[in-house]
């Protein structure tokens, strides 16, 4: 019996109790999630380019509660300070993460670890139930899915400035914004193809884009996809 | 004369990055006069291996000293009429020494390496110790746009923008649909690649650029990723031959 409440008490009691209790852990977990919450609608609004990942999304919220929890654990001392340096070089440069999300992943699974290592139980346990239920909310929200993601198109047309000046202006009409990647000839067919990033205009649909682009005299081939939010940047 | 080793530099970046690199050397760099279009130079490399893809295996072993052999021209395929080029690229540590020798009169028959010739000793010498030791065989072909700056100052220093990435058979025709097809592609369409490449040492404001951009140097080698791309490592070359 008394072996018992020892592991209780080594538990939910960390091995410093002057420094936080459950709740602490708590509030500052829910804190962070609020506070990140507000980050990635922020990055996520001003978010430019094609490279944008709601896996990127995901790992920050990962990143901040686990971070939270960690600087509980490490507090003042600076052995564990130490330690933590030299385990976070393991997951930058000694492991090739082709998925943000790994990264975080393994992170969580590192402090968790080191909590318990130190005898902080509480907060490890806290912070593996709380990020459990964290991830699986966001998966079943879809959360960090973009509306509106700029896109490839590529547009293969007669190579004279005239058609080149045309689809410049087209797109302009019915792009946000529009630059020019790659421009590809030398296939001795008179054809030139053109690659570009493009965000639509407010309420025009990508569809409308393709069909003007495809109507215009003197375009051979169009392609046009979007990026792959689901994709690791 | 011996060729001088030259130090290399290579990132991978996205078109954001480029723009922005080139906005902060424009005082340092011209276009490069030999490129053919606003677009860059389309460059297509056939590259030689062994049977047993001995020059793949060692740069994935990192051997410091090791051997490319390669097919260039500057164009989409290679043809009569047009400059075509047999070159070594050596890798001595850290550091990059080419011969080049241009064959006259470009025809198909040069694909074959028996018929390669040279002007000089040198290159005599460079080319007849691979290919009296090894039997090489065509392995893959490597297309690319490349856009090349010069330094205004420092003579030899050369940057370079490659884009459009794209391995093919070495018998394969290269089309557009190569270039976008995700089967053939060797990268997303918005990255590219950077080269810095120097005599002496890499200059300092290519350095500086390169930190500000907070670029990671990183290995991107296309011989490597192209065969990778289309499988040629699972099966010994002599067999898709």
């Amino acid at each position: 019996m008394n072996q018992i409440d020892y592991f209780l008490s080594q538990l939910f009691q960390p091995a410093d109790t002057t420094l936080f209790s459950a709740a602490d852990v708590l509030l500052s977990m829910v804190v962070t999630t609020l506070l990140c919450f507000m980050l990635t609608q922020v990055y996520r609004y001003t978010h430019r380019g094609t490279s944008y990942s709601q896996s990127f999304m995901v790992t920050m919220f990962l990143m901040a509660v686990t971070t939270s929890v960690v600087m509980m654990i490490i507090g003042s001392n600076i052995a564990r300070a130490f330690s933590l340096v030299g385990a976070l070089s393991i997951i930058r440069f000694r492991t090739a993460m082709k998925d943000p999300r790994d990264t975080g992943y393994l992170f969580a699974a590192m402090i968790a670890g080191m909590g318990c290592g130190t005898q902080f139980y509480m907060p490890s346990i806290a912070l593996t139930l709380f990020v459990s239920v964290l991830m699986l909310a966001v998966h079943y929200m879809d959360y960090g899915v973009k509306a509106r993601l700029e896109s490839i198109l590529r547009i293969t047309f007669a190579d004279n400035e005239g058609e080149h000046a045309k689809i410049e202006q087209e797109l302009a009409q019915v792009c946000q914004n529009h630059k020019l990647i790659n421009r590809i000839r030398e296939f001795g067919d008179g054809l030139v193809t053109n690659v570009y990033v493009v965000m639509p205009g407010k309420n025009v649909e990508i569809a409308e884009v393709e069909s003007r682009l495809k109507n215009m005299g003197g375009v051979v081939r169009l392609a046009l996809y979007e990026t792959d939010q689901h994709a690791p940047v | 004369m011996k060729k001088p080793l030259r130090a290399e530099l290579k990132f991978l970046i996205s078109h954001e990055e480029k723009v922005a690199l080139l906005e902060r050397w424009k005082r340092h760099l011209v276009k490069d006069r030999f490129m053919k279009h606003d677009s860059g130079t389309p460059i297509l490399s056939l590259y030689y291996d062994t049977p047993d893809l001995a020059f793949y295996h060692e740069k994935l072993d990192g051997v410091p000293f090791r051997n490319k052999v390669r097919l260039r021209t500057y164009g989409t395929r290679f043809q009569p009429g047009q400059a075509t080029f047999i070159e070594i690229k050596q890798r001595h540590g850290d550091y990059i020494r080419k011969f080049r020798q241009k064959i006259e009169n470009y025809c198909d028959c040069h694909l074959n390496p028996k018929h390669w010739s040279f002007d000089t000793a040198e290159t005599q010498c460079a080319f007849g110790v691979l290919t009296e030791r090894h039997r090489l065989l065509p392995c893959v072909q490597v297309w690319y746009q490349r856009e090349v700056y010069e330094s205004v100052v420092e003579p030899g220093v050369r940057v370079s923008f490659d884009s459009c990435l794209t391995a093919i058979h070495p018998h394969q025709r290269l089309t557009t649909d190569h270039i976008f097809d995700p089967r053939t592609r060797m990268m997303p369409e918005t990255r590219v690649v950077l080269e810095v490449k120097s005599n002496n040492g890499t200059p300092r404001w290519a350095e500086e650029g390169a930190r500000l951009v907070e670029l990671v140097q990183i290995p991107v080698p296309k011989y490597v990723m192209a065969v990778e791309k289309l499988g040629i490592d699972k099966v010994p070359l002599g067999e898709t031959l």
